[in-house]
């Protein structure tokens, strides 16, 4: 079984490798989370970088994370186009006759885009840590440091498990509605709905709903939400929830996959 | 062996196959043949696991598909050409599907040669024409030196030469014992390919045998068109 996964997983790899448009997709996360970061260094200059580092008007770390939130949602397209647009395309009669047991396909997809999101996302956590703190430095605003837990830990975590996570969900939902754009923009509207509903409904489900959230569940993860806060989960139970979120996707884009006709 | 027993597909109202049944033979080449929109397609895709039946059961060598070992080296198999990655070139989609499928690699230079295609190999396939698909597409198929040949139709795009060469490569195949079927809608390539034919019309087998079972002294052609009603 493990053999097999890692063969399914290098073939597949061979199509990561040799597609013009996810290269593509990924280049324009890459240049959506570092670029916003460079672009807002650059006009805004060492001396916003630094009232917002200040932590007065939010987080400190916010400055470090602009661009990244949106580049997360261009690795939705990556994760989206790399189930979905299969079946656009029609290779995928080819990947499920080679491969019949298609969740094994599902399996092997779900690895590749787990590790390409978290390794990009560190990339991004890392590049973009350095351009805000290297233009602080340089117009001689206090900096942030590596050697701090907390900020480590936001570094290590939070757009690296943002990238993966929302790839993977993508990849996954993918499978299901079988259409590139719709599913992100399906993934996107599930994603802000019930946030952004919360102010309208009942209270109950503005101090529930929302924290369970993916992104939320991140954001505690990578101890962003202050304890007490809307957003704040327990880092278990911020665990649980990613898993979970995963988990759930993977159960019923697995149905499908193996139960549909292709 | 493939066996397609009782098998109908139907898609909401629609009965695209209706109770059919056919047998493929180890040592011989079936045509499977019928008008566009009969349903050769869908019933290769039944075979392959593409399709689930409604009812009925496509099996080969008694499994359904997935429950094969190594389902795809033991069913060499070609599907549309169309579908074929445009990105990839001819040689890495041939990699890939070893990869994919468990086969070893060291075949694909044998089998380039073996189709004609080793000069544009490394060429994408969004540049080859509809011809250079359906040889790569049969390389696929016989990627696995596979017991079983399923190929949906395989001479379209063909010139008559190509014909000629996929007829003596697809004796040869049943020669060794393999099982082949093609489908196709060219009566006129079937009867020259194939030692056993199954002719489908609107989703229903109107005929099963071999060339001399369904023509006898007749014209083919018009055997076909009495059985199908296809006289567009």
């Amino acid at each position: 079984m493990i053999g097999g996964l890692s063969r399914l997983t290098h073939a597949e790899l061979i199509k990561v490798r040799l597609s013009p448009s996810l290269w593509i997709l990924l280049l324009v996360t890459m240049l959506i989370s570092v670029g916003l970061t460079g672009l807002i260094a650059g006009f805004g200059g060492a001396e916003s970088l630094g009232e917002v580092q200040s932590g007065e008007t939010g987080s400190r770390y916010e400055i470090l994370f602009f661009g990244a939130t949106l580049g997360v949602w261009a690795f939705a397209f990556f994760g989206a186009s790399f189930s979905a647009g299969e079946f656009v395309s029609g290779a995928i009669g080819y990947t499920f006759t080679a491969t019949p047991r298609r969740t094994r396909v599902l399996v092997a997809k779900l690895v590749i885009v787990l590790g390409i999101g978290s390794i990009a996302g560190l990339l991004v956590s890392l590049i973009n840590f350095a351009i805000t703190q290297g233009v602080l430095s340089l117009n001689e605003y206090p900096t942030l440091s590596l050697n701090e837990p907390e900020l480590l830990r936001a570094v290590l975590v939070f757009i690296p498990a943002q990238m993966a996570v929302w790839g993977a969900l993508s990849l996954l939902l993918g499978f299901l509605i079988r259409r590139t754009a719709p599913t992100v923009i399906v993934l996107l509207l599930g994603s802000f709905l019930p946030v952004v509903t919360a102010q309208f409904l009942p209270t109950a489900w503005g101090e529930t709903v929302p924290r369970w959230m993916p992104g939320a569940a991140i954001e505690s993860l990578a101890g962003l939400s202050s304890p007490g806060s809307p957003g704040f989960l327990p880092a278990s139970a911020a665990m649980v929830a990613v898993i979970g979120w995963l988990l759930l996707f993977g159960i019923i884009s697995g149905l499908s996959v193996k139960y549909r006709d292709v | 062996m493939i066996e397609i027993k009782n098998v109908t597909k139907s898609y909401r109202r629609r009965t695209v196959l209706d109770q059919i049944s056919l047998t493929a033979r180890p040592g011989e080449v079936t045509g499977f043949v019928g008008p566009n929109g009969a349903g050769k397609s869908t019933a290769l895709r039944t075979i392959l696991g593409l399709s689930r039946p409604s009812s009925g059961t496509a099996t080969i060598l008694g499994k359904p598909y997935a429950a094969l070992d190594h389902p795809a080296r033991r069913v060499g198999a070609m599907l549309d050409p169309e579908a074929l990655p445009g990105y990839l070139r001819g040689i890495d989609l041939l990699r890939w599907y070893a990869a994919a499928a468990g086969i070893d690699s060291a075949r694909i230079g044998q089998i380039l040669e073996r189709v004609e295609l080793a000069d544009n190999a490394r060429k994408r396939i969004n540049s080859y024409s509809l011809g250079m698909r359906q040889r790569l597409g049969l390389a696929v198929a016989l990627l696995g030196d596979a017991e079983i040949v399923i190929l949906d139709e395989p001479t379209n795009g063909l010139d008559p030469a190509g014909i000629r060469w996929l007829r003596e490569l697809l004796h040869q195949l049943a020669e060794h014992g393999r099982t082949v079927l093609l489908s196709s809608h060219l009566l006129s390539e079937v009867q020259q390919l194939a030692d056993h034919i199954v002719v489908i019309s609107r989703g229903t087998i109107v005929a099963d045998g071999t060339l001399t079972d369904l023509a006898g002294e007749d014209d083919l052609e018009s055997v076909f068109f009495d059985l199908t009603g296809d006289e567009r």
